[in-house]
């Protein structure tokens, strides 16, 4: 069963990924790419992650690609530039040759490692309860830092659209 | 004491620099310095110094001769793999007999220059250099290694451009003083090459490479002959040039252009003598070197010879007086070279008084005729300058050869050397050196006794109208000088007038080597022989003299018709034997053309410069096609990010 | 179930067709969304990490990433705004100041 899912979820993510690079239409780019993270939330929820799963809906599917739908329609691109910003041939090209490249040494040392499975049992991981105990005892500093981190962005963001440069 | 031998050095080193200081700030300030001053700083140097040595004259005196020995070390100058020189001051007799003399008639001629300069606006500088050039002789003849010998041989070579072209201004002065400089170059090439054959076949042979005079010796029988004529043979070069031998002696008459005082000290008594000390010095080298030697001796010979023949055709006082230098030093290169060293020192010392007495006489007598120097327009002057003219006397009468003055005795020792001396290398040249001088000594006495008669007998001359005697800063050292012009000959009476010979003895302890040699034997002929040899330089001096009184005082056409008969042949002699546009068309003339149209046109131009700028164009060129690499593309940089990282990962894993 | 290989090679195709389209691409927003595809790819590694070791730590990773690319895509976006409002075009290509 889990099986099952794991394939459909990682074709769905790839497939999605494919397509997002490849689209002349930015808004096409962008639904595709909300496609691929909702596939990789499904295989979250495969590994147990439920608290990742939830998550990643929400922020990264919700709430950023939202964000960034929104922004392709402000610029309202016309159809004569989205030609132009197509796919660039030859860098294509060489950075599938490099991609390759990178792939395949990285695929060697995954075959060499083999197959490792996972533990049948996953024991309560990705519980909101463990999560939560952990992000507020071992990782407060981080989980405070980001906070920060949000806020700066939140300014940062405001004063960068505000601006006219 | 021993510091009392750097003392000797530093006194006239303190009076450059304080008036070199005070000349280049009173030029700043657009003030003028009193001559007063100048010349006493000047003066007080060679005067302390020769303080200084009759001082350790006297000590040396009270010791027994072996332990006539004072060695200062200064400093250790190089230290640089197997080569080590120390900077060493060695009072020896012969360096303190040099002392005496540079440092005595130096003394003399420096108050006699207070006057001579004294109207001149470049006394300061004049004393300075005149100074400076005190420091550099003086090591020259303490230094105890040959590298020593060399910084001096170079610094009395500065000096003497420095002052030779003093009235730079006059760019025919200023082109003496450069032809001094560029010849005495040449020579010195030659030294250093010799310097350097000794230093690296010392070093060949193991135990560390030396230039240290004392070490050289000691070690001189470890060389091979052909090392030890050949070093012999390139040092003798640097000394032609420095000596004013055949080939490098054209300098000297145009040095001239200098300051008379100038001639006299550096053209006369110290500098060009430095040729003839140094071999004095390498005198265990040269005994070891009888083909070397047999060279001194006939290029000695032939330059007393051929000198002496110029002199008599010329006509300005101050040449003939540069041209029987470089005779006489012809005659020291005899002594040196037939292995009397002795002799030739003693003939150095001996020139030294008559030949500074004869130029500072000359300069007197300039004075007096305000500037002229043909001597066809003097005459009649000793009745209007007596003591100017007894000393001028003297003095040429002892470079004539008249007993008992003191170049009698010189240069009849060294004839006598020559005539009875014997060469491993040539068998027939110490007779044919003895033949050359003794034809020498006769020309001598003639020129000597003509430039006497023209300028001070007979009547008067074009320029002699007011002339008068000079003040005593003039005529006190011509005193002093003719009085050792006269009596220095006493030191050496030799053996067979029944004299002890005490220079001699004196310098024995330096050249005992000398005796050991195989090269030559030490003169035992009989005393017969000598005192034939001497009857027969008297004989010539007189017959000299007498031909000189019947051309230019009794029958005062003789020499014009003579001429008239002979033109070509006296053109010829007049013209120095047309040496200098012999040079000039062999050597001077294609160096200038080389160096116009080849060096100039096409090495410097096309290729230095092409190299230089070819370096430009490649650094341009190479930018040019890395900007490439700049393109402000974020995608290109991420790209090259990403193949980094393929090849990183491949190679790491 | 997959094992955990599997999971790590999903992770690197879909790393390696987020770097083709960050390095591919013209327009400047396909190019972010080939940087989120990237995050995500990693997001999908430590999660597996996580799962094979059984260590809450590897989601924590995830999690704080999700936050920080949710900050980043925001300032990256306010920035595409700026630059549009200055150059009108949104061409990497034209977008070469730093050339030399």
């Amino acid at each position: 069963m889990q099986t099952i899912a794991f394939w459909v979820f990682s074709f769905l993510a790839v497939a999605g990924a494919v397509l997002t690079v490849t689209r002349k239409n930015p808004l096409s780019s962008a639904f595709s790419l909300v496609v691929s993270l909702v596939a990789v939330a499904g295989l979250f929820a495969t590994l147990s992650a439920h608290f990742l799963f939830a998550v990643q809906l929400l922020v990264y599917a919700g709430a950023v690609m939202v964000l960034v739908i929104y922004v392709i329609m402000i610029l309202n691109l016309r159809e004569r530039d989205m030609r132009v910003l197509g796919l660039s041939r030859p860098r294509a090209v060489l950075a599938s040759l490099a991609s390759l490249a990178v792939l395949l040494v990285l695929a060697r040392v995954l075959a060499t490692r083999g197959r490792i499975s996972f533990p049948a049992d996953a024991e309560g991981l990705g519980s909101l309860d463990g999560m939560a105990t952990a992000l507020f005892t071992r990782y407060l500093l981080p989980f405070e830092v980001v906070s920060v981190l949000l806020l700066a962005a939140m300014v940062g963001a405001v004063v960068l659209a505000m601006r006219k440069f | 004491m021993e510091g009392a031998l750097l003392w000797i050095l530093i006194f006239p080193l303190i009076g450059f620099a304080v008036n070199g200081l005070a000349a280049a700030a009173a030029a700043r300030l657009r003030r003028e310095l009193p001559l007063r001053f100048t010349a006493f700083v000047a003066c007080a140097g060679p005067t302390l110094s020769f303080l200084l040595a009759l001082d350790l004259f006297r000590r040396f005196l009270g010791e027994e001769p072996e332990h006539r020995l004072l060695v200062q070390e200064v400093f250790r100058w190089i230290g640089s793999g197997d080569l080590s020189v120390h900077l060493r001051l060695l009072a020896d007799p012969l360096s303190l007999a040099m002392v005496l003399v540079v440092a005595g008639v130096g003394g003399v001629i420096h108050f006699y220059s207070a006057g001579y300069m004294a109207h001149d606006k470049g006394h300061a500088r004049y004393f300075a250099f005149l100074n400076l050039f005190l420091f550099f002789m003086l090591l020259l003849v303490l230094g105890d290694s040959l590298l020593t010998l060399f910084v001096g041989w170079e610094g009395v070579g500065l000096c003497s451009y420095l002052l030779i072209g003093f009235w730079f201004e006059d760019t025919e002065k200023a082109r003496a003083g450069k032809k001094a400089f560029i010849v005495n170059r040449i020579g010195d090439f030659g030294f250093l090459l010799g310097m350097l054959l000794l230093a690296s076949s010392l070093a060949r042979l193991g135990g560390g490479a030396t230039l240290a005079i004392g070490e050289i010796a000691a070690r001189v029988h470890e060389l091979p002959r052909g090392v030890i004529e050949g070093a012999a043979l390139l040092l003798f070069i640097g000394a032609t040039g420095k000596s004013a031998q055949i080939p490098l002696y054209i300098w000297l008459p145009d040095a001239m252009a200098g300051p008379t005082p100038v001639s006299a000290l550096i053209h006369a008594a110290t500098m060009v003598t430095a040729g003839v000390y140094m071999i004095a010095r390498m005198s265990f080298l040269y005994e070891l070197a009888p083909a070397a030697s047999a060279v001194v001796l006939l290029v000695g010979a032939a330059t007393a010879l051929f000198a002496a023949t110029i002199a008599v055709t010329q006509t300005d006082i101050k040449k003939v007086l540069a041209y029987s230098t470089v005779s006489q030093l012809g005659y020291m290169m005899i002594g040196v070279g037939a292995g009397a060293f002795a002799a030739g020192i003693f003939h150095v010392f001996t020139h030294a008084f008559f030949k500074a007495c004869l130029f500072l006489g000359a300069g007197s007598v300039i004075h007096a005729v305000s500037g002229e120097q043909d001597i066809r327009k003097m005459g009649g002057l000793f009745r209007k300058m007596p003591r100017t003219g007894w000393t001028f006397l003297i003095a040429t009468a002892a470079i004539a050869g008249f007993p008992p003055l003191s170049g009698f005795f010189s240069k009849d020792e060294i004839l006598f050397r020559a005539f009875s001396g014997t060469s491993a290398a040539l068998s027939w040249a110490p007779k044919a050196a003895w033949v050359l001088g003794t034809l020498a000594a006769v020309l001598t006495a003639f020129y000597m006794f003509r430039l006497f008669f023209l300028v001070f007998a007979g009547g008067e001359g074009e320029k002699t109208r007011g002339a008068h005697e000079s003040p005593p800063l003039f005529t006190v050292p011509l005193v002093i000088l003719a009085a050792g012009a006269a009596l220095a000959g006493f030191l050496g009476v030799p053996a067979a007038l029944g004299g002890g010979n005490r220079f001699e003895h004196w310098l024995a302890p330096v050249f005992e080597s000398a005796h050991h040699g195989k090269g030559y034997a030490s003169a035992h002929a009989s005393h017969g022989t000598e005192l034939v040899l001497m009857a027969l330089a008297v004989a010539i001096a007189v017959f000299g003299t007498s031909a000189a009184h019947a051309f230019y005082v009794r029958n005062q056409e003789l020499p014009a018709r003579l001429a008239g008969r002979f033109p070509a042949v006296y053109r010829t002699v007049r013209d120095k034997f047309y040496v200098d546009e012999i040079y000039y068309v062999l050597v001077v003339h294609p160096i200038h053309v080389v160096s116009r149209r080849v060096l100039f046109r096409i090495v410097d131009v096309r290729i230095v410069d092409g190299l230089v700028n070819l370096a430009g164009h490649l650094a341009r060129g190479f930018s040019y096609m890395l900007r490439f690499a700049q393109s402000g593309h974020a995608q290109t940089y991420a790209f090259v990010l990403l193949a980094a990282l393929a090849v990183l990962l491949w190679k790491v894993l | 179930m997959a094992p955990e290989t599997h999971y790590l090679m999903v992770s690197l195709v879909l790393f390696l067709v987020g770097c083709v389209g960050v390095l591919a691409r013209r327009n400047l927003l396909v190019v972010l969304m080939g940087i989120e595809l990237m995050l995500n790819a990693a997001n999908l590694a430590f999660a597996a990490f996580s799962r094979s070791r059984l260590l809450v730590d590897g989601e924590i990773v995830v999690f704080f990433v999700i936050a920080v690319a949710a900050a980043e895509a925001a300032v990256g976006l306010a920035i595409v705004v700026a630059l549009y409002r200055k150059k009108e075009t949104v061409n990497l290509d034209r977008f070469n100041v730093l050339h030399q």
